[in-house]
């Protein structure tokens, strides 16, 4: 069978826009459906989404428009589920601690398991929409301004929920007995 | 003991833009600012190294499993060959 020149382009621009986010997506799906197979599916429908759409895309900032689609992919799935099956927090919670403490460092930093817990805690507790900005700045490294354009609300809401965010996990770390200061203080 | 010469920005200024900085948001004007209050202040110091381990503390939280990544690579890859028939 033939191949067009559009589906040559096509594929051209998949392989340039959308292949080399696959870890950046990944690490947001998983923070937006707290699972893993969840995760998974929902970048195969990201990509899916891009692939049948990419005709349409411009090429500018491409991070941004694929987290558009995913935001939008994740809405329609949780659409379809039973509310009650989508988030059990006290699991999340676990895994996350669990991960804590199996991932290695492979910086030089020192990694407190404490720390990351606490974070991990506070971050799962944070009122959606603080989290969504959390998610797309931090997680899936978006500019204010790409982050505003993903949520269609102006920069200065994503600068002030974004800092009020990380603001609420560091006061939850200061309050949090266990946590060391070991790496901030000589 | 007064250092105005040596930090023209209060702690109170800093602390509004420290996070536009550390996200690489601020004009080179402000952010060199902000880079010479930081030189002289420990505590202003603290408050940037406490939110940069915090961003380093969400992605670690966050695992990338290889063999799910590279499931997700031959997703795409097969995308394309289905296009090409
Ligand atoms: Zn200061």
């Amino acid at each position: 069978m033939e191949i067009t020149e559009s589906e040559v382009e096509r594929n051209a621009a998949f392989s340039s826009y959308v292949l080399p986010e696959i870890p950046v997506l990944s690490r947001v799906a998983l923070s937006m459906t707290r699972n893993n197979s969840d995760a998974e599916d929902l970048v195969q429908d990201t990509m899916l989404r891009a692939y049948r759409s990419i005709d349409r895309f411009d090429g500018r900032y491409p991070r941004a428009w694929l987290m558009t689609i995913m935001r939008n992919a994740q809405i329609n799935r949780v659409r379809r589920r039973r509310p009650e099956l989508l988030r059990d927090p006290d699991r999340t919670m676990d895994e996350y601690a669990n991960q804590a403490n199996e991932t290695s460092s492979v910086e030089d930093e020192v990694v407190d398991p404490v720390f990351d817990s606490v974070v991990a805690e506070a971050f799962n507790r944070l009122p959606p929409k603080y989290r969504t900005v959390l998610e797309l700045v931090d997680l899936g490294e978006l500019s204010y301004r790409e982050a505003a354009d993903v949520l269609d609300v102006p920069v200065g809401t994503i600068m002030s929920r974004l800092h009020r965010a990380r603001k609420r996990i560091r006061n939850e770390l200061e309050d949090s007995p266990d946590w060391s200061r070991n790496g901030a203080t000589p | 003991m007064i250092f105005r010469s040596k930090n023209p920005h209060t702690c109170r200024q800093v602390g509004r833009v420290i996070q536009s900085y550390l996200d690489d948001e601020l004009d080179e004007q402000r952010r060199a600012a902000v880079e010479s209050h930081l030189e002289n202040c420990r505590n202003c110091g603290l408050d940037a190294e406490t939110f940069n381990r915090l961003r380093a503390s969400l992605l670690r939280v966050q695992p990338m499993d290889d063999a799910v990544l590279n499931r997700l690579r031959d997703f795409g890859e097969s995308l394309k060959q289905d296009a090409a028939g």
